[in-house]
């Protein structure tokens, strides 16, 4: 069975924060979202243990960077 | 408290100054500076406040603490600036990952900085969504090095 590595922590509704700990994938729920926008297309997967968060990764994708502008002169 | 996204002020004040160099500078009599700076990547909590308004420099106010992320955040991997003729413009040449991390509490804004300058002065605010990364990766990808999207433009 493959194995995941999660942490359980007072933030995600568990009683203390823990250690790492490895744990059977198949013992988790698994979901995963997106927010797209104009300005990034995020990516977000999350593993759920007792309906509580284990682990959660987020991969952000800047879509557009920012810019400074220098004034055009004609004439 | 909110962070808001942007170039900061500060930025286009020390550009004019000289003391940034996304590539390596001309040569010049008055300075021997010939080598490109390095830039960072730190990330902050939702609850901080960053701002381009008033950003100056990298700070560890409101900065993330968690396990598999150091204070200062990652380097950007160097390139060139490049120019489609009216436009100049700059992107790390590669995504920026933070391993392993677990953060303390939700995180929604990375300030670009000059690591290299010994003011730590700071370039741009980006924001995003609001994340929770616990034991596992957290990734900025970089846009599309162009004229109309690259990290920096000079429009």
């Amino acid at each position: 069975m493959p194995q995941i590595t999660i942490q359980k922590l007072q933030m995600n509704g568990w009683p203390e924060d823990g250690d790492l700990e490895e744990i059977d994938e198949e013992l988790l729920s698994y979901s995963t979202g997106l927010v797209d926008d104009d300005r990034e297309y995020t990516v977000w997967e999350e593993w759920r243990l007792e309906g509580k968060i284990v682990k959660r990764r987020a991969h952000v994708a800047i879509k557009k960077g920012m810019s400074t502008g220098i004034e055009l002169q004609i004439g | 408290m909110a962070n808001f996204a942007g170039i900061t002020n500060n930025f286009k004040t020390k550009l004019l100054t000289g003391s940034h160099a996304f590539s390596p500078q001309d040569a010049n009599t008055n300075r021997t500076v010939t080598t490109a700076d390095t830039m960072y990547m730190a990330l902050y909590l939702s609850s901080a406040t960053i701002t381009f308004s008033t950003a100056t420099a990298y700070t560890t106010a409101g900065e993330l603490i968690g396990t598999g992320y150091t204070a200062s955040g990652n380097p950007l991997t160097s390139t060139l600036v490049s120019s489609n003729g009216t436009s100049s413009y700059w992107t790390a040449s590669s995504n920026v990952t933070w391993t392993a991390l677990t953060a303390s509490t939700a995180i929604d804004c990375a300030l670009m900085y000059n690591f290299t300058a010994t003011t730590k002065a700071a370039v741009a605010v980006f924001t995003f969504s609001s994340q929770t990364v616990t034991a596992a990766d957290f990734t900025l990808a970089m846009p599309t090095n162009d004229g109309a999207t690259a990290l920096i433009r000079v429009v």
